[in-house]
């Protein structure tokens, strides 16, 4: 099945180079150049995942967002805008966009992005994602390599899950403590070392690599085959 | 061009010139009447010796006469410091008694004394009275007495030296009290002097005029009208910048894009090498952009202090340190967190803080050991700290004092890069009040520290 994107850029050369790079990374995009026409076609079609520009002629990439939010779409918005004032980040994200990239951006750094976002985006629809031969089902609660189930605990799926939809980010502590406990409760560090050593043996063979990041946390990154 | 004039001697100069004349002109007059009343009681004794010997003469046999025994006329005579004359002269008889050469005056008035003064001799003046007796055996019998003036001159200089003491001292004392009063008045604007020495330039707040007396506010008005249009001035300038770097950045994204989508189809491996060239040059100018924003964002206005807000470094340092994290990796450089669980907090603006340590990472990664050791720390204490450290060479003792320069880079440093990273670090900490200290770690490399000032006791620390 073909992901599709959703373009909201009025910047012609931009938009173009963009919808081509991502045409050739293996996507579907419709790519149109106002807010009103951005309205309309979410009216008619569904899209995975939408670009939005903020500053628009008619229609602000804002206003499209409350729009969109307001119908309560769930689909994943990654803002792309040339300002990068504070207030501009914390307004888009509180109207409910899910990510936020200041132009310049590298091609490279916005397919991540989508890809990331696409994959939480999946899971939580309770389709599969992939990560470096690793194949995340999160309805049925398995993690699957070379075609087998691995044998894993709940804190031991919890967090691979978690490395998996932030594949190529930085996973605090703090970050993984909460997300494997119940509330009032706290991971201790060396709990979380022992493992991430376990899981790090169990998904071993995969062209996955679970890095330790010195007081950063861990880190979960495709290693390229070359 | 001459000295400046100076406020002090200009006023000390234009009180104390009329002061003077007045205490010379008074000095004058009452030097005058001193002499005045001197010379009249001098007078008074003459006359009552001139008396006394008019009551001597008697009519003997039909004809005045005077018996003036020698003890007597020694008596006459005894003084000091003066030469005493006199005479008793008949209009008829001649010379009774006496000094003869005392010529005898010729009278205006019949009954009134007649005061004479004439020249005695180089030095002393002759000061004299004459007295008129009638009817005497019907003759007329003239009594005159004289003393030269020594003693009316000694007099007279006591006199002067009398009014002139207290009125030079008065003169002087009024000069230390001038002078006192204008130092007290000009004290308020010594302190505006060092409320504008001390400010830094990024201050444009008004002077604090609280304090200043009336004729000073025009001045501080004046400047402080004129902080305000500087503030003005520099909010706009600022905003140009931000808006033309603003503009760059989308032709600029455009640009990027192209390029990088081209590069991926290239098939042709000299295509390539141009692409790749024009990738760094396009990645250079987002590079550049993105500091001249930083930079205009970074300068003191009313703008920038704005903005401020309390923030997390703690939080910040980790959020910045993470997004590096995958660059790190790709450069095979172990880059680490250092730093507690509990919020550090500082008033400032967040996104200048996080540009900060952007530029701190990039230029740790730029000029540390190509798999070398990063790490990004935080302190906390009265005055929290963010700092970076590598493994790399450091910097040359020669080149510490230049690295914040603007533009400037480290002869013999292969990296690419503007030389700006370390000036708008510069820049943005001058902008916290916070200041950078670069330090070499004990097993060498560098480590910039950014010390952050201890935060305001108006400002509770939550």
């Amino acid at each position: 099945m073909t992901t599709h994107l959703l373009l909201v850029e009025d910047d012609v050369d931009l938009a173009e180079g963009l919808a081509a790079s991502l045409r050739q990374s293996g996507y579907a995009v419709d790519w149109v150049v106002s807010g009103t026409e951005a309205e309309r076609i979410l009216q008619a079609s569904e899209f995975d995942l939408i670009l939005l520009d903020l500053n628009l002629p008619g229609k602000s990439g804002l206003e499209v967002l409350r729009g969109l939010r307001g119908r309560k779409t769930p689909v994943p918005v990654l803002i792309l805008s040339a300002r990068d004032e504070t207030d501009d980040r914390v307004r888009g994200l509180d109207l409910g966009a899910d990510d936020y990239l200041t132009k310049p951006f590298d091609l490279a750094e916005l397919e991540a992005r989508v890809r990331a976002l696409l994959r939480r985006s999946l899971a939580s629809e309770g389709q599969q994602v992939e990560v470096g031969g690793l194949l995340l089902d999160a309805a049925a609660r398995c993690i699957s390599a070379h075609g087998r189930a691995l044998d894993l605990t709940a804190r031991e799926f919890g967090l691979i899950e978690l490395l998996m939809l932030r594949a190529g980010q930085v996973v605090s502590k703090a970050q993984i403590s909460e997300r494997l406990c119940v509330q009032g409760e706290e991971m201790s560090d060396g709990a979380i070392e022992t493992l991430v050593h376990r899981v790090r043996r169990k998904i071993e063979g995969c062209p996955v690599a679970l890095r330790t990041l010195r007081g950063f946390g861990y880190i979960l990154e495709n290693v390229r085959s070359a | 061009m001459s000295a400046p004039r100076s406020l002090r001697s200009d006023l000390l100069a234009e009180m104390l010139l009329p002061m003077l004349v007045v205490v010379l002109l008074s000095g004058y007059l009452s030097y005058h009447i001193g002499v005045r009343f001197a010379r009249q009681s001098y007078d008074r004794s003459l006359y009552e010796t001139a008396r006394s010997l008019a009551q001597q003469v008697r009519v003997v046999d039909g004809r005045a006469r005077i018996a003036l025994p020698h003890a007597a006329e020694e008596m006459l005579r005894a003084d000091e410091t003066d030469i005493v004359q006199f005479q008793v002269y008949s209009r008829r008889h001649g010379l009774l008694a006496g000094d003869a050469d005392l010529p005898v005056p010729d009278f205006e008035s019949e009954d009134k004394p007649l005061y004479f003064s004439r020249d005695f001799d180089d030095e002393a003046t002759l000061y004299g009275v004459a007295l008129q007796l009638r009817d005497i055996a019907e003759d007329i019998v003239v009594v005159q007495v004289a003393e030269t003036d020594r003693k009316r001159k000694a007099l007279a200089q006591d006199v002067m030296a009398a009014v002139l003491l207290p009125q030079t001292l008065l003169l002087l004392l009024a000069a230390l009290a001038v002078r006192g009063g204008i130092r007290t008045g000009l004290k308020p604007l010594a302190r505006l002097e060092e409320a504008l020495h001390a400010r830094s330039q990024a201050d444009l707040s008004p002077l604090p005029d609280d304090d200043v007396p009336a004729e000073v506010r025009p001045l501080t008005d004046a400047v402080n009208a004129l902080l305000l249009r500087l503030d003005a001035a520099l909010g706009v300038q600022q905003r140009f910048v931000a808006d033309a770097a603003h503009q760059l950045r989308t032709p600029l994204a455009a640009l990027k894009v192209q390029i990088e989508h081209t590069l991926r189809k290239s098939q042709s491996l000299q295509d390539g090498e141009a692409l790749e060239h024009m990738r760094r040059s396009v990645e250079r100018l987002v590079r550049l952009t993105n500091q001249l924003l930083t930079l205009a964002r970074a300068e003191p206005g009313a703008e920038s202090r704005n903005r401020f807000a309390p923030v997390d470094l703690r939080a910040l340092a980790f959020e910045t340190g993470s997004a590096c994290v995958p660059r790190a990796l790709e450069q095979g450089a172990d880059l680490g967190f250092a730093g507690g669980e509990a919020p550090v907090r500082v008033m400032g603006d967040a996104l200048l803080l996080g540009e900060l340590l952007r530029n701190l990472l990039d230029n740790a990664l730029a000029h540390g050991r190509r798999d070398g050791r990063i790490t990004l720390g935080v302190e906390e204490g009265e005055r929290p700290a963010l700092y970076v450290e590598d493994d790399g060479p450091g910097i040359p003792e020669a080149e510490r004092a230049r690295v914040f320069a603007r533009f400037h880079r480290v002869p013999g440093t292969g990296a690419a890069g503007s030389g700006l990273g370390l000036a708008i670090v510069q820049e943005i900490a001058r902008a916290h009040g916070a200041e950078v200290i670069l330090e070499t770690p004990s097993g060498g490399g560098a480590r910039f520290r950014v010390r952050f000032p201890a935060a305001a006791p108006s400002t509770p620390a939550r």
